[in-house]
C-alpha cells in the first residue's frame, strides 16, 4: 500500500511537522509507504513528485483548510483526516483509511 | 536564534492557561519582543481555538504569529503545577514549549528549527529529558540540540 498525503494547519509551525512525523513513522509499522508533504510556514516542504502521486493508492490529506496544488489529485481517491487526530493516534488513521479505500474495491 | 537560558523560565506558578499566555506576554514585553502584551495574549488564544495545541504526556506548544512580533523566539516554561489544558490523553499541562513566529515571517533556519522543536516532542528520548530535569544548562543543551534536529 502506498500512501502519499498533505499536512496543513492554520500557523504552520508545529502540528504540520508534528503530523507529517507521526504519518511517516506509523507508515512502516504497518507495512505501508508513507510520503508527506507538509504545507506549512516554510512553504512546500518534501513536496509530493508526479510521480509519488501517480504511484499511490490514495491521498490522505491531513488539514481542514484548503492546500496548495488540490488538482495535482485529480481523480485520485482523497481522505480528509483531522490533524490533531493524526498526530495523537497515526497508526490508527492509516489502517482506517486503508480500510476505507480497501471497502471501496 | 540561539536558544539560551534566558529562554527557560522554571517554576512558573499560573492558574490556568489564560494566567500562563499573560506571563509570556509579560516576558515579551520586557524583552521588546511585542509592545502590547493584550495583542499577544489574544494572538495564543485565537490559535487555542482553532485547534488546541495540547499534546501529551503534559506538554504543549502554544504558538502565536502576527505583524507584531518582533523576532521569532522560543521558550521553555515548567509550571510549578499542572494546569488545565484540552491534550490528547486528557492529563494536564506542565511542560510548555511556547513558539513566537512574525507572520510572513521567512527565516527558513529559524523555521527550521522550531519545525524540529515540533518534531521533539514526539520522541521519549527528548521530552524524559525536559520532564525530569530542573537543571538549566541541561535543559538548554538538550533543547538546543534538538532545534538542530538531533532527535
Amino acid at each position: 500500500m502506498k500512501i502519499v498525503g498533505i499536512t496543513s494547519c492554520p500557523a504552520g509551525l508545529a502540528h504540520t511537522p508534528m503530523a507529517a512525523k507521526a504519518l511517516e513513522k506509523a507508515g512502516p509499522k504497518l507495512g505501508y509507504e508513507v510520503r508527506i508533504e507538509q504545507q506549512g510556514s516554510m512553504g512546500q516542504v518534501n513536496k509530493l513528485t508526479a510521480a509519488e502521486i501517480e504511484a499511490a493508492d490514495f491521498v490522505l490529506l491531513a488539514t481542514d483548510q484548503k492546500i496548495t496544488g488540490q488538482e495535482r489529485f485529480q481523480g485520485k481517491k482523497q481522505i480528509r483526516i483531522n490533524i490533531a487526530t493524526c498526530i495523537k493516534a497515526p497508526e490508527a488513521v492509516l489502517k482506517k483509511c486503508v480500510q476505507a479505500v480497501s471497502g471501496d474495491d | 536564534m540561539e536558544f539560551r537560558n534566558e529562554n527557560i523560565l522554571l517554576d512558573v506558578a499560573v492558574k490556568d492557561k489564560l494566567a500562563l499566555f499573560e506571563y509570556i506576554a509579560d516576558y515579551a514585553v520586557t524583552h521588546k519582543i511585542v509592545a502590547d502584551g493584550d495583542a499577544l495574549v489574544e494572538a495564543f488564544l485565537k490559535r487555542e481555538r482553532e485547534v488546541s495545541t495540547g499534546l501529551q504526556d503534559s506538554f504543549a506548544i502554544p504558538h502565536a504569529k502576527a505583524t507584531f512580533i518582533n523576532e521569532p523566539i522560543v521558550l521553555f516554561l515548567k509550571l510549578s503545577q499542572p494546569i488545565e489544558w484540552e491534550t490528547f490523553d486528557d492529563k494536564p499541562v506542565a511542560n510548555v514549549f511556547a513558539l513566537l513566529v512574525p507572520s510572513e515571517f521567512e527565516g527558513m533556519v529559524h523555521l527550521q528549527m522550531i519545525s524540529q522543536i515540533a518534531t521533539s516532542l514526539m520522541e521519549e528520548s527528548f521530552t524524559d529529558i525536559i520532564k525530569h530535569t530542573d537543571d538549566v544548562t541541561l535543559l538548554t543543551k538538550t533543547i538546543s540540540s534538538a532545534m538542530n534536529g538531533e532527535y
